[in-house]
């Protein structure tokens, strides 16, 4: 019994950290622009097939992790400037604006994936044992998965507070005004941003497809736990979102061991909307800084 | 009435339709059912998501819903189609009712995300509780002629109920909700009531269509239920042709569903991609659709609602007579205190007004002025101390309760409807407190008429120069027919001439019995008609009376230091 309990915990933390990393860059583009993104999540899926295609040409995953998340990032910045640059001066219209581009581009990632990839649920065999701590059996694949989503999620963290240019990032998110002020040239920036947060996308998905099988059309969930997470933990909150992946981690691998795993599904959307109506401000009070 | 062109296109186009589902051929048939099916949706997304501007990502759960009642309905209860068509729209109102009460408490995104989570929430509920991804089969299935046909008279339905509703009441508070929810509050309008009307409304269209759809095809499955093509087929309508705009729905429904015919044609598997591509380029460059474009041409454009003003001049409503007594107080605050924080913005404030009494208020920057008229009219809660209105504590009603039973105000900063004209911005108010048709039109051609507003009448705010849109906003809370009258540095920015309507409007209400409190930063502006001064300074009253004497106290000097003594000599010498 105590042995089932510890697996849950555990295996649900090390899920935190790969929400962690879902959910990371959609935060930092929400906590910079105040945009939500409902491409986030076709954004990680493509991340993922593409780790599919170097693996099918002999990559490892882990290898294929800065390949992934390069090609976001490119893929990101030019979403920023051909697109989301072009409504940031609309204003209060501008933000249901966002909305519908980014919905919209949401329809073209997923499809541009089953066009790629075809629609098939496709995942990449890694790491395929188990390794036994004192009769807790974790897998070996998302032990690695999750110590790298973490390591990922905390350099862009510490990027953020302790380096010039991260200060800048946060500068920008606390007054887009001031930050120009200083100098700062906030488009630059923002292009910086979304370009850091697809990549973020990228390297999740690298990591999730091998551990939970994908389509093209898995975006629209993933998006809604990604935004589960910043949600709960504080739009635009660090440590709380931290928090936040470990509960959602938690919450799942439980949810799922005792009612099966669509009920697990549904815990992630109840939350959400729980999340939404009651606590907007997120657990950790309404601060809302980067 | 007059003949307009848009309606001569549409029975042409419903003419058309008809005879193509009563003699073409099952796969033209199918093409005008799918068509008059869009228009349907497109109309019913555009009531919450355009009129309302609750932008919602999820309105196909509705149409998933309606669909699976109707399965349930036909299938296990064994009702003819056209029962199930009344009893699944019903369905979805019974739903949208308290989900709506609870989603529409989100603002913008948080709405949108919120809706975007519940339409995949319908496919997994789907998919485990009927007969799950297979999809369940039904015995009636109509003939492509019968449903073709159904569903072009709904098509016309929809249309025609847009109509009415653009030009009644509630279209009026849609559109004002979807400009300024708060100013609209400010203007008694029950927005939490008439958000989910929209939504409500909204699901039954959609639910509607999900029955006409299982009718259509006879099967069912959670897939083509909650098909995120169909919801991206909609909004890409409504942007195409003009979201919240009369027309808009029907030109894009129109278009982009025979677009879907050739693109599901010929390119089945790049379809959404196109669509979604497009949908990205709209919002990017053309988000007011063809209806924009028309109407930056003067074609298309929406008529105000309940108008014109009438021409005559008809005796305004009586002003409400409460039975207080000579002196009695309309207004008290007692020891009203807001903190944010640590802060106290407004930090145990006594204030008694009586009836037809004119206060200023007045104070340096910061001095808690526009958190103490928050806390009046419900728009923040006090941290402490309450607010008595004829005597009656008012407790934690919402801003639009408080509005409706006598205490209107103005915003420090105009906060106008952008979309809707200057009468409708008046009438707005003056129906909230005004069930009768009649007597709100009355009231609010008076009201414009006293202000010097009524030729202008069919403006926008935005064409107004910025004394007249501050005049309008006064008149907008005249039309409450309040019996205390909050103005938030009003008259800043006016002319002369301009300040001499107000007054003239002001002298009017408090002849009524109407109570005014101003808060103003144009010293004169006030002096001149204040019975009484209040002097606000770090959230407490630090002076109180007629302003001859509060302008010579060295404790109000005190606190003015640095904004010129000067001013306030020249207001203690007696005003301009």
């Amino acid at each position: 019994m105590l042995v089932t309990i510890l697996t849950l915990l555990l295996t649900g933390v090390l899920w935190g950290g790969v929400y962690l990393l879902m959910a990371s860059g959609l935060n930092l583009i929400y906590g910079v622009m105040k945009i939500v993104n409902l491409a986030h999540g076709d954004f990680i899926v493509v991340g993922g097939l593409l780790t599919l295609t170097l693996f099918e040409l002999h990559v490892n995953p882990l290898a294929a992790l800065p390949a992934a998340a390069l090609v976001m990032f490119a893929v990101g910045a030019l979403v920023q400037r051909g697109i989301l640059e072009r409504l940031v001066a609309a204003g209060p219209a501008g933000e249901l604006r966002t909305l519908l581009a980014t919905f919209g581009m949401s329809y073209v990632v997923s499809n541009v994936g089953l066009l790629l990839w075809g629609a098939q649920v496709q995942s990449v065999p890694f790491l395929e044992g188990s390794v036994d701590l004192f009769g807790i059996r974790l897998p070996e694949n998302l032990l690695v998965c999750s110590a790298v989503a973490f390591a990922f999620a905390v350099a862009v963290h510490v990027w953020l507070t302790k380096t010039m240019s991260g200060k800048a990032v946060r500068a920008t998110s606390q007054s887009a005004v001031g930050a120009a002020a200083c100098g700062l040239s906030i488009r630059r920036i923002r292009v910086l941003t979304f370009g850091l947060g697809c990549a973020m996308a990228g390297a999740a998905g690298s990591l999730a497809i091998t551990l939970i099988p994908f389509q093209n059309s898995s975006g629209g969930p993933l998006t809604v736990q990604a935004f589960t997470v910043i949600a709960l933990g504080g739009l635009g909150n660090y440590v709380g979102a931290f928090l936040a992946a470990v509960i959602l981690g938690v919450a799942e691998v439980t949810t799922s061991f005792v009612f099966g795993s669509n009920a697990a599904a549904a815990v992630v959307y109840i939350l959400f909307i729980l999340i939404l109506v009651f606590r907007p401000q997120g657990l950790l009070g309404r601060s809302a800084r980067v | 009435m007059k003949f307009r062109v848009e309606w001569g296109v549409v029975a042409v186009g419903v003419l058309f339709a008809s005879l193509v589902a009563l003699g073409g051929n099952g796969y033209q048939q199918q093409i005008v059912f799918s068509t008059a099916l869009f228009v349907v949706l497109a109309y019913g997304w555009n009531v919450i998501s355009g009129l309302t501007g609750y932008l919602s990502f999820g309105q196909i759960a509705f149409f998933g819903l309606g669909a699976y009642v109707a399965v349930g309905a036909i299938v296990v209860l064994r009702m003819p189609w056209y029962a199930a068509a009344v009893v699944a729209p019903l369905a979805a109102v019974a739903v949208a009712i308290p989900l709506g009460s609870v989603m529409l408490r989100l603002q913008g995104v948080f709405f949108t995300l919120g809706m975007f989570g519940l339409g995949r929430i319908g496919d997994i509920v789907a998919s485990s509780v009927s007969g799950g991804a297979m999809g369940t089969s039904i015995p009636v299935v109509a003939t492509p002629r019968e449903s073709a046909s159904v569903m072009i008279v709904l098509a016309l339905g929809a249309i025609v109920l847009t109509h009415l509703l653009i030009n009644s009441k509630l279209g009026l508070r849609f559109m004002a909700i979807r400009d300024d929810e708060h100013a609209a509050k400010a203007a008694g309008v029950p927005t939490s009531r008439i958000k989910v009307t929209a939504f409500a409304l909204s699901a039954a269209l959609a639910a509607l269509c999900g029955v006409m759809y299982v009718w259509n095809v006879g099967y069912l499955d959670p897939t083509s239920a909650f098909s995120g093509t169909t919801e991206l087929q909609v909004v890409l309508m409504v942007l195409v042709g003009g979201i919240g705009s009369m027309w808009g729905p029907l030109f894009g429904a129109v278009l982009i569903a025979l677009l879907g015919q050739v693109l599901w044609a010929r390119f089945p598997l790049e379809e959404q991609v196109i669509l979604g591509s497009i949908t990205v380029l709209m919002a990017v460059a053309m988000p007011g659709g063809i209806s924009a474009m028309l109407q930056a041409r003067g074609k298309l454009l929406r008529r105000p609602v309940w108008s014109p003003p009438p021409a005559a001049s008809v005796a305004g409503a009586p002003a409400r007579i409460r039975s207080l007594g000579d002196g009695e107080p309309v207004l008290v605050c007692e020891g009203l205190v807001k903190r944010f924080g640590g802060v106290a913005a407004v930090d145990g404030v006594d204030i008694r007004i009586a009836r037809a009494e004119v206060v200023g208020i007045i104070g340096p920057n910061g001095a808690g002025k526009s958190t103490l008229f928050d806390l009046i009219t419900g728009f923040a809660a006090p941290s402490g101390g309450r607010v008595l209105f004829s005597n009656v504590p008012i407790g934690r009603q919402p801003p639009d309760a408080v509005a409706r039973r006598g205490i209107a105000r103005t915003f420090q900063t105009s906060r106008l409807f952008a979309t809707l004209s200057v009468w409708e911005t008046v009438l707005l108010a003056a129906s909230s407190v005004d069930a009768v048709r009649g007597a709100a039109i009355a009231e609010a051609r008076r009201i414009l008429a006293q202000v010097g507003l009524l030729d202008v009448w069919s403006r926008l705010p935005e064409a107004l120069p910025p004394g007249k849109q501050r005049l309008l906003e006064i008149a907008r809370a005249l039309a409450l027919r309040p019996d205390v009258l909050l103005l938030d540095e009003a008259m800043a920015g006016m002319t002369a001439d301009e300040i001499a309507q107000v007054h003239a409007a002001l002298r009017y209400a408090v002849g009524n019995g109407c109570a005014v409190v101003a808060i103003e930063h144009v010293l004169p502006a006030i002096a001149t008609i204040a019975d009484r001064v209040y002097v606000l300074d770090f959230g407490t009253v630090i002076a109180e009376g007629p302003p001859q004497r509060v302008f010579r106290d060295p404790i109000v000097l005190d606190a003015y230091i640095g904004v010129g003594n000067s001013v306030l000599d020249e207001v203690a010498a007696g005003g301009r």
